[in-house]
């Protein structure tokens, strides 16, 4: 559930990818209001992008969709879509948030959304700056929140292991560690797995926790609500 | 300009336009008159000219010039041709008052002076006595030594002969200049021919004489002193005719137009001259060629003529026709051409301008690539190709038996068969294509019918049905029935939109309606997934009740199926979400898998709503057995024991769709596979596991209005899955027949029927099928077509076949066989 802080450094640093100036801008004084957690880095092609990460090892990485692979070429929504879809292979535990005029255009990977295991946001760029900060630190804090691009009308949408976990929490009260044994994963694949269910049922930890209630409890208690356990 | 000339002008231009856009036939009337021009065609057509020559009709005997002949068999001692022996003949040859005596002998050099003397004193004497010459190279030889230089000027001809490249001979010498004397050719005396003589003076005596053409001065010609009338001697160029750079074709030449026939002159024996045996009445006012032969090793020159000696010396009557001419024959044919062609005006062979001749073979081609192009059946410009090809070797026979014209006929008929059969052999193919063109076209119009009708069902018919459940189900709303009515305006509206749009990216699934475009060059298990949640947005009944669902996509290898397929099998799996939305009310748990097993990949649409009421097969159950069968995959819809369906359709990853393959035979090779009902519009797949298809008979069934089915209150289908691998398609088809015979029994028969169990239920090995009502029961027992189909598969399947009344009421029909039997008689079989 936690991000991986780069090592010898107590800040983050933020990797911004945007071609947009105003955009860019924006993005800005959202992450202003970080203050001092972080160093900003700004790229504005996916190629740079890809270097910083190799070099840098970013606390978080934000991403607009539509970007171009070089400066000459035209920014596009399909490169930025498989440049994503290659970042959450080679680096599964990198946290990602994604602002986007279309982000509509990540349903396509909503299942390897599903199995990235680091922090995963997408903001609309229409939204608040107050919401589009809330889901940039959830992002660096590693939850998920992909609400926006899920339909929601029908039920609930959720993996089978998830489920699993569910069951075993709930049902049998097991913690994270037996879970963990009985689905035959690691513990921190069972933590990414709240981190989807928390998403999932509308959970948002932060608040959750600052209103001081047990995040396992409440999540159990939602899940029956909507019929996920008997 | 009168229209029918004009039509058939603007039809040539048509047609010449047509031809142009195939060079070939151009080309090849340039390549045969070049090849003519290199001389490829010489041989052919000299040959030809022979063939022509010699099937012509028989002439009869020649009335103008005699043949006498010497017998002098060279391997004999006792050579009887001496000096005095020739002029024993020849005093006794001119008492008979011939016209001219030609003597085609050769007496250069002699022994004996004093018949020396004699025969040149006979040639002094007489101006009408002619001799011969060999004056060209090789080897000459000289007339008679002594001989006064007027008598050699004027009655000695050369009768050297021509050889064509062949080897054969078809032209004789009219006259040539004599060789050696100067440099230049025209300044050396000029030597007419043994022949022409021999005719200038039979000719002289009837009153013509040898001129000069005035047209071309070279030509020789002969006048008639009463009618000052020409008649020219045809004079050989290098290229006339079938030559082509003929060299030996040297200062005046003609072709030899002999009498065809074996019958053609009158040939007397010197002896029987001599011994007054022979009337010499027959010489009197005659050409008399004198010659000498072996009349048992005769030299026969290569001539298509035939000999008149054959016949005469044959007894046995097996003669030898072609072998050839003896020279005096040569000299007699020469001289005979001449001579008819003056008095009586039989043709000598004359050649046409080698521009005409072209012209000809130009002519001939265009008529041959016409003929191929002209009709619109092939057999006809066959049929017109191979009639003008003999019309042409028809005509130009004719002309050279009448006229002596000699046409190009060999090259003409080639370059007209051959451009008109290249050509027919274009339009044919052209033809074929257009036909394949045509096929392929409404190959594609049909596939755009397809598809515009499954975008209409899946985008306002769904629309107009779910508003139709909610109309029926009493909401009367206005402002939501007006909302739904304006939608669906927009929907039509953007099918037309789409529809434009898809015709020019194929790319793309398109659904502009929900403002959707998915890529189908995108990896299709994220389309997949694109779709599966576009689809669950949608606001169907299904759906509201929905409390879990998951969508798992395999990855797979999708780059061999092209853009069609894959479009289904969006439309697949967006059909089958849609029906449960429609359907399957209450379903609480969506589960939508995408799974790789081997070398097949499944997906799976598992809710656990009602499940589909109405079994009535829609556009939709249509799609998905289209989607089956285009790709070889098996499609299954089976309710679930508890509560759901599962839709499933299974493919091979190794599957290549084909390119757009004629479908000819598939409709009928798939009516074989399905099980068919036309008049209720069911068509099922007898492929699929045979549960699955009584299940889906019952349903279709049950839909029918007939009296049995109005009071059904409760039914019943249940139909355990059995190994139906080892039925044969014909077996499985009958199996349905009769579960849809007992069904329509029940409700023809069963009035009254409020519960209906259709049970096909698997135990210890043997399968039972079963229809249970609890109706009034037929009352007749005749045993109708139905029964009867009973019976024999029972037979078949080595089952039983029962139908019991039921004390209740009602009837039990039942169907059990054994399963290890059918496999057994698969195996068989």
């Amino acid at each position: 559930m936690t991000s991986q802080k780069p090592s010898g450094s107590d800040r983050n640093t933020v990797l911004v990818v945007e071609d947009h100036p105003t955009t860019l801008a924006g993005i800005h004084s959202i992450l202003k209001r970080f203050g001092d957690k972080i160093v900003v880095e700004t790229l504005t092609t996916l190629e740079d992008a890809k270097k910083a990460i190799q070099k840098s090892q970013p606390g978080l990485i934000v991403l607009d969709l539509q970007l171009p692979e070089t400066p000459d070429e035209n920014a596009s929504t399909e490169t930025g879509i498989q440049f994503l879809k290659d970042l959450m292979q080679s680096h599964p535990y990198l946290n990602i948030a994604v602002h986007t005029s279309y982000p509509d255009a990540l349903i396509r990977i909503i299942p390897d959304i599903d199995n990235h295991r680091g922090g995963f946001t997408v903001t609309s760029k229409d939204s608040s700056t107050e919401k589009a900060f809330e889901r940039f630190s959830a992002a660096l804090q590693g939850y998920t929140h992909t609400r926006d691009i899920r339909s929601l009308k029908a039920g609930l949408e959720l993996k089978p292991e998830w489920l699993s976990t569910l069951d075993l929490a709930c049902k049998n009260g097991y913690q994270d560690r037996a879970i963990a044994k009985h689905l035959h994963v690691s513990e921190s694949m069972v933590r990414n797995y709240w981190s989807k269910i928390y998403d999932v049922l509308g959970i948002y930890p932060e608040d959750e926790k600052g209103e001081g209630r047990n995040l396992r409890i409440v999540t159990c208690i939602k899940a029956r609500d909507e019929g996920l356990v008997d | 300009m009168s229209p029918i000339l004009k039509n058939s002008l603007s039809k040539l231009k048509t047609l010449l336009q047509k031809s142009w856009e195939w060079h070939v036939g151009y080309v090849l009337i340039g390549a045969f008159i070049s090849a003519r021009w290199l001389g490829l065609f010489s041989s052919l057509e000299l040959s030809t000219l022979d063939f022509f020559l010699r099937y012509r009709p028989s002439e009869n005997l020649d009335e103008h010039v005699v043949i006498v002949l010497i017998d002098s068999s060279s391997f004999q001692d006792d050579r009887i041709t001496t000096d005095r022996y020739l002029v024993r003949l020849l005093e006794t040859v001119l008492t008979a008052n011939p016209n001219v005596v030609g003597l085609n002998i050769f007496r250069e050099q002699t022994t004996d002076e004093d018949g020396r003397m004699q025969l040149i004193n006979l040639f002094e004497i007489h101006d009408n006595l002619i001799g011969i010459q060999k004056s060209l190279p090789p080897n000459r030889i000289f007339p008679l030594q002594g001989i006064s230089s007027d008598v050699y000027e004027n009655q000695f001809g050369l009768n050297d002969v021509v050889l064509d490249q062949d080897g054969r001979i078809r032209r004789v010498f009219i006259g040539s200049y004599l060789p050696d004397r100067t440099s230049t050719t025209e300044d050396n005396p000029f030597k007419f021919s043994f022949s022409l003589i021999l005719a200038e003076k039979y000719l002289k005596h009837k009153g013509y004489s040898l001129e000069n053409l005035p047209s071309d001065p070279a030509t020789p010609s002969f006048r008639s002193r009463d009618t000052r009338k020409y008649t020219k001697i045809p004079r050989l160029k290098h290229n006339s005719g079938g030559y082509i750079r003929e060299q030996n074709i040297a200062d005046v030449q003609t072709l030899l137009n002999f009498r065809s026939g074996i019958n053609t002159f009158t040939i007397l024996d010197s002896e029987d001259l001599l011994n007054s045996t022979s009337d010499l009445e027959k010489l009197a006012g005659k050409v008399v060629i004198v010659g000498a032969t072996d009349p048992f090793f005769p030299n026969f020159l290569p001539v298509s003529a035939s000999s008149n000696l054959i016949e005469e010396n044959d007894e046995g009557g097996e003669i030898i026709p072609r072998l050839g001419i003896i020279g005096s024959e040569l000299e007699a044919h020469s001289t005979s051409q001449i001579i008819n062609s003056v008095l009586h005006g039989r043709p000598l062979i004359e050649t046409i301008p080698s521009l005409v001749e072209d012209a000809l073979i130009v002519t001939a081609g265009l008529i041959g690539i016409a003929g191929g192009m002209l009709f619109q059946s092939t057999l006809r410009s066959a049929f017109f190709i191979i009639f003008s090809t003999l019309l042409t070797i028809a005509i130009c026979c004719l002309l050279l038996m009448i006229f002596g014209i000699w046409i190009p006929v060999t090259p003409m008929t080639f370059v007209l068969a051959t451009s008109g059969v290249t050509y027919l052999r274009f339009s044919y193919q052209s033809q074929r294509a257009a036909l394949y063109e045509a096929q392929r076209l409404e190959a594609e119009r049909r596939k755009a019918i397809e598809r515009t009708f499954d975008t209409i069902h899946a985008g306002p018919l769904q629309r107009l049905s779910s508003l139709l459940r909610a109309v029926k189900d009493g909401r009367n709303d206005r402002n939501f029935i007006l909302g739904e009515l304006r939608a669906l305006n927009k929907e039509i509206r953007e099918i037309g939109d789409r529809l434009r749009q898809e015709a020019m990216e194929d790319a793309y699934f398109v659904d502009s309606g929900r403002g959707i475009k998915l890529d189908l060059n995108h990896p299709m298990h994220e389309v997949f997934y694109e779709i599966y949640s576009i689809c669950l947005q949608k606001d169907l009944p299904g759906f509201h009740s929905i409390k879990v669902r998951s969508a798992v996509f395999d990855p797979f290898n999708c780059e061999s199926l092209d853009l069609e397929v894959k479009r289904k099998l969006c439309w697949f799996l967006q059909e089958s979400l849609e029906n449960v939305g429609k359907h399957a009310i209450g379903t609480t748990r969506l589960f939508v898998t995408g799974k790789r097993v081997d070398k097949d990949y499944t997906i799976n649409v598992d809710d656990n709503g009602m499940g589909i009421q109405s079994s009535h097969i829609g556009e939709g159950t249509k799609l998905f057995y289209r989607i089956e069968e285009e790709l070889k995959g098996k499609f299954l819809r089976i309710p679930k024991p508890s509560k759901g369906t599962i839709c499933q359709l299974t493919w091979s990853l190794s599957f290549r769709s084909k390119k757009a393959a004629p479908q000819y035979s598939r409709s009928e090779a798939s009516d074989y596979l399905c099980f068919k009902d036309s008049r209720r519009n069911i068509r099922l797949d007898l492929n699929c596991p045979i549960h699955t298809l009584f299940y889906e008979i019952c349903h279709s069934y049950l839909q029918e209005d007939l009296p049995g089915f109005r009071n059904i209150e409760t039914c019943s289908f249940s139909f355990d899955p059995c190994h139906s691998e080892a039925l044969t398609v014909e077996l499985r088809r009958k199996l349905c027949i009769c579960l849809k015979e007992s069904l329509e029994n029940v409700g023809v028969h069963a009035i009254g029927t409020t519960r209906l169990l259709a049970t096909g239920t698997l135990s210890g090995g043997s399968y039972t099928l079963s229809v249970e009502d609890n109706g009034v029961g037929a009352t007749s027992f005749e045993i109708g077509q139905g029964t009867k189909l009973f019976y024999e598969l029972e037979k078949t399947l080595k089952g039983k076949y029962s139908r019991i009344s039921k004390p209740t009421g009602g009837f039990i029909w039942k169907l059990t066989w054994p399963l290890s039997d059918i496999t057994k008689l698969s195996h068989r079989k």
